[in-house]
């Protein structure tokens, strides 16, 4: 496990040598003046040199993967199409495929390295990539989702792996695909389907339907999104998640999250409620503070662990390179509601259709 | 009677004038001497695509019209030059409200390097908006010109490989070429991005 490590700091101290690390146009948070302005960092001629072939590389990959999703697509397609329909790769490669719009290109390939202590437990080391494809030939309703991890139902976003350990599922998911199609989606309601297969290591097939409902009111927004999930391991489940949004100003969003799970693998009823404040002084960072509470109603009522945690997202380098810093407090049941420290840091790279 | 005689005669020499004329303007039509100008453009003239490619004179010196039989099946195409019917392209051209579309692929050896495609537009406002299209997509190698008519406008595009690195002696035969063309169909030039590096 020494290899992620080492290859992170490397690029975190590439990156952090040659990156400015405030966004000059930016207002101070407490003030709302703009800073003095600052002279202008020089990075050595070797850190340039790093950076612009980092530069070349990312775009060398980022082709590769437009032009295999793109593959991809036209296979996919020319499937399910009539002979008289299926595109000619011939006549695309000097016209383009002219249903498709030129700027929709949705295919992103993001690699995350990144690792987190945590007391008691030491250093865990992680790498995670995720491929969503776009798939535009479908009506640009179906992505195709390749990942080394599975996105797992029956866990609320806040006390995910990673961030806190309550979801023993989702440590078990080392890979996963999945199509995943919009049917329907109008400002106020998207539904979508997912299918696909966890690898566990054994394929398991897994279903889902997802809706989400959401009403706007000046800075208020009301959001719903219940899901129906089958696993075959694991049966029925179904959650639904409740976010009450208020945005006073576009750079501060607070947000109450109420989540709800049941599923044959539960016993009983889960909650949890989260409250967030974010913070977004720039297009290039972002800074959040969430309080969560999360524990049992049924059969019986209990709370199995509280957290407070901060997460700190900017941009690196460029559009593609994005630090994520997340320090924070958990206080579980099984520790006797000691406080345990965490730090999660992670790189993510994106490749393909950066904008 | 005599009169009825000189009539019939008159009749007669005039039938055999016109039938003089037709014959002699018949040739003309269907020959692909470069430099003629172009009198009927209409999409449903039965000899449109010879018309407009060889009267145009667009094939590059050492190139030949290719039958590349993937690309003509692929397209719908019978023979090379021809419209396109495969439904996937009219669709995409209808979005657009562009009709007729016909496809030259032109090469070496069986080897695609040119391809030509052209598009009738009923309504000329709607040009722009394809030309737009085209100007964004960046990967391209196009030059794309404009020919009005009175009940229209067709849109020709001139393609080359992306992918492929042209000889200097390749890419002077493409650009004389359509210079030959723009002088002979007297088409209007949108943009030209044929040999800009594919970004």
């Amino acid at each position: 496990m020494r290899g992620p490590p080492l290859i992170f700091f490397c690029l975190l101290a590439i990156t952090a040598a040659a990156s400015d690390s405030t966004d000059p146009q930016a207002l101070h948070p407490s003030t709302n003046a703009l800073p003095k302005p600052r002279p202008p960092l020089t990075p050595p001629a070797w850190a340039n040199e790093v950076l612009n072939e980092a530069g070349r590389q990312q775009e060398r990959a980022s082709g590769w993967v437009r032009s295999s999703a793109e593959w991809l697509d036209r296979f996919f397609f020319n499937l399910s199409a009539p002979v008289h329909a299926r595109r000619n790769p011939t006549f695309d490669r000097f016209f383009d495929d002219r249903r498709l719009d030129s700027s929709e290109q949705d295919t992103v390939l993001r690699l995350s390295p990144g690792m987190t202590l945590k007391e008691g437990e030491g250093i865990d080391a992680s790498f995670r990539f995720s491929l969503r494809l776009h798939l535009p030939r479908f009506e640009d309703q179906v992505d195709l989702v390749i990942a080394n991890f599975g996105r797992d139902d029956a866990v609320d976003d806040t006390f995910r792996t990673g961030r806190f350990n309550d979801s023993p599922l989702e440590e078990e998911t080392d890979r996963s695909i999945s199509l995943r199609t919009t049917v329907r989606e109008t400002r106020r309601l998207r539904l979508s389907f997912n299918a696909g297969l966890n690898f566990r290591p054994e394929p398991v097939p897994k279903l889902a339907a997802r809706l989400r409902l959401e009403e706007r009111e000046g800075i208020y927004t009301r959001r719903l999104s219940p899901s129906l999930i089958w696993d075959q391991r694991d049966g029925f489940g179904q959650n639904a998640r409740l976010d009450f949004e208020r945005q006073p100003a576009p750079d501060w969003k607070q947000r109450a999250s109420t989540f709800f799970l049941w599923s044959e693998t539960s016993e009983g009823v889960q909650a949890s409620e989260t409250l967030s404040f974010m913070h977004t002084p720039s297009r290039k960072r972002t800074h959040a503070i969430h309080l969560g509470a999360t524990g049992k109603l049924e059969p019986s009522t209990h709370m199995t662990a509280y957290i407070i945690r901060y997460n700190h997202y900017r941009s690196i380098y460029r559009n593609w390179a994005y630090l994520e810093i997340e320090p924070g407090l958990q206080f579980p049941r099984e520790r006797d509601w000691e406080a345990t420290p965490f730090i999660n840091i992670q790189l993510h790279i994106l490749l393909g259709a950066v904008r | 009677m005599p009169s009825l005689h000189r009539q019939f005669s008159l009749s007669a020499l005039a039938l055999a004038g016109r039938l003089l004329l037709v014959t002699l303007f018949i040739p003309l039509a269907t020959s692909c001497k470069p430099g003629r100008k172009i009198t009927d453009l209409d999409p449903a003239h039965p000899d449109l695509l010879q018309i407009i490619i060889e009267s145009a004179a667009i094939c590059p010196e050492g190139y030949e019209l290719v039958q590349n039989p993937e690309v003509l099946r692929g397209m719908g195409m019978k023979q090379n030059p021809d419209f396109i019917s495969n439904t996937s392209e009219l669709e995409a051209m209808a979005r657009f409200g562009g009709t007729n579309p016909f496809l030259a692929v032109y090469g070496i050896n069986g080897s695609v390097r040119m391809m030509v495609n052209g598009v009738f537009f009923r309504d000329a406002n709607r040009v722009d908006a394809f030309v737009r299209d085209q100007e964004k997509r960046k990967r391209l190698r196009i030059a794309v010109y404009e020919k009005p008519l009175e009940h229209g406008t067709w849109v020709l595009i001139c393609a080359v490989d992306p992918k492929r690195t042209y000889p200097e002696s390749e890419r002077q035969a493409i650009q004389a070429a359509l210079e030959r063309k723009e002088n002979n169909l007297e088409t209007q030039l949108r943009f030209i991005r044929l040999w800009e590096d594919p970004s």
